[in-house]
């Protein structure tokens, strides 16, 4: 994190935005991942 | 041992574990969500540094939460089958919300938050960060409506199987009688956890070095929130117990201790030893009349006693009482502290005063003390049913043998020691660095002459310290 709040960041806003989509899906199925491995165990 | 007894001690086991995260995750995202909003609008990097030493905690203590949560999410189905079966046309949808909050909300956007800066810019990693705070609070208030229907059953019918279905309206089911009253009174809780534990940790390194300018900021910024929180939350408790008394009296009673009826005010048993089989609390100290001022406000006020409930319909008093003094004594605490805070700030002492600091470090864990015995007190208050009034426990567990319950008691007793042990040391090592009010900055900072300090990150001069 930058330590200045007024450094607009990288890019223009449309590659930010996708950047953004990018990463959450990435989160989201990194859980599922682990979610789908617990069930595996459990269910072994 | 007793099938039922087992099922419940590995379900308390797991919840127990499991709820010591999010009490503490629901605070940190909020406390993220201000220090990001404060580094936006005043420029400190005092605040940027404090959210990266506290964005790091918040992600393994919400990892360990997800996993601790999934754990119990298929318990229902292994452990409580019965129950599922039966109430599952009504728990299951909420609990379903409360799942897909949790990943597409929290885990989404807390990937954004831990590795979004560099690529999506500050307002759109401020807006994750909101996202995420806003993500623990629905997730608290779905699965807090489960947990209340199953208190204060409402808006339901039983259909040709005996399963619980929705009358009509969600409704009813979601906003029952309790809801509000617990909502409240637990994500106050959740918030008065983080603060105690974020007031522990700067007092743990103010102990070490008062000019820690990150230290300094937290404990200010804690010990607000304590003198703040604490007592709203003695009021929303009184009102969760009001609420409890008209919905749930046999769980209130079991809390007090009032085995017998008071016809002209009863008194409030502050200590004792509570004997179920002989119904009565032995060596019990009292004072004549309270109970129904707190209970009623009004001295006078008659209250019924547990001997009014059949044996079999009782909560076990003991638990319930012992956990309801122990999570009462240690909000008392809380506010002792909050009132202790208040004094060091009108003397100029508050980051000068050890012994402010060290009442702090002791209580730092206090907060994960009291929502675990708040849970005990409601959950075991709860007993002998799953869904009050409607559904008995010893009829909502899965045909299991104690056998291979105890073994797999057994296997998540060691499991969650070693796992969630190495979480939580790895989580006091993060908190025993001190937050440093110049870490090193990313790499995306636009490069500035050798030798000069941006000006953001220079801290406003410290007053000296006082011995």
């Amino acid at each position: 994190m930058s330590e200045d709040p007024s450094d607009s960041g990288p890019g223009p806003l449309w590659k930010r935005i996708a950047w953004m989509a990018a990463i959450w899906g990435a989160s989201v199925l990194a859980l599922g991942l682990v979610a789908g491995v617990l069930r595996l165990w459990l269910h072994a | 041992m007793d099938t039922v007894i087992l099922a419940r001690a590995q379900f308390a086991f797991t919840v127990s574990f499991h709820f010591i995260f999010p009490s503490f995750s629901i605070g940190l995202a909020s406390y993220l969500f201000v220090l990001e909003a404060l580094w936006l609008k005043t420029g400190r990097g005092v605040y940027a540094n404090l959210y990266r030493y506290w964005l790091k905690i918040f992600a393994v203590v919400f990892g360990m939460g997800v996993v601790s949560g999934l754990v119990m999410s298929y318990e229902f189905g292994t452990n409580w089958s019965v129950f599922s079966a039966k109430a599952g046309p009504v728990v299951g949808p909420l609990m379903a919300y409360e799942v897909l909050t949790a990943f597409f909300l929290e885990a989404g956007f807390l990937g954004v938050m831990l590795f979004g800066i560099r690529k999506v810019g500050r307002e759109l990693h401020f807006l994750a960060t909101a996202m995420v705070a806003l993500g623990t609070l629905i997730s608290a208030t779905w699965i807090l409506s489960v947990n209340s229907w199953m208190q204060t059953p409402a808006g339901f019918a039983i259909n040709a199987r005996g399963q619980f279905v929705p009358a009509g309206s969600w409704l009813p089911i979601i906003f029952n009688p309790s809801f509000p009253f617990r909502l409240v009174h637990t994500v106050i809780a959740s918030y008065l956890t983080t603060s105690l534990a974020v007031g522990g940790v700067a007092a743990f390194h103010l102990l070490r070095d008062r000019t820690n300018l990150g230290a300094r900021t937290m404990f200010s910024m804690a010990m607000w929130m304590a003198a703040l929180v604490a007592p709203l939350q003695i009021l929303a408790g009184d009102a969760h117990g009001l609420n409890t008394l008209e919905h749930q009296p046999a769980k209130v009673l079991a809390m007090e201790g009032d085995f017998e009826p008071s016809p002209r005010g009863a008194p409030l048993i502050l200590f004792g030893l509570p004997d179920d089989a002989a119904a009565r609390v032995r060596y019990a100290v009292e004072i004549p009349h309270a109970g129904s001022l707190i209970l009623k406000h009004d001295p006078n006020a008659p209250l019924p006693g547990l001997k009014a409930f059949a044996k079999d319909r009782r909560p076990p008093v003991a638990i319930v009482f012992w956990s309801f003094r122990i999570m009462v004594g240690l909000g008392a605490a809380m506010l002792g502290l909050g009132v202790f805070s208040l004094v060091a700030r009108a003397r100029g002492r508050l980051h000068e005063w050890p012994w402010l600091h060290r009442a702090a470090v002791a209580m730092g864990p206090a907060g994960f003390v009291a929502v675990i015995a708040g849970w005990v007190t409601t959950e075991v208050g709860r007993q002998p049913y799953t869904v009050y009034g409607q559904l008995l426990t010893a009829q909502s567990h899965s045909p299991l043998a104690a056998p291979a319950l105890a073994a797999s008691l057994l296997a998540f007793v060691v499991v969650y020691f070693v796992v969630f042990g190495a979480g939580v040391l790895y989580l006091l090592r993060l908190m025993s660095r001190p937050p440093a009010p110049h870490e090193a900055e990313p790499p995306h900072v636009p490069d500035r002459a050798a030798g000069i300090t941006p000006a953001p990150g220079v801290d406003p001069p410290l007053p000296s310290p006082v011995a």
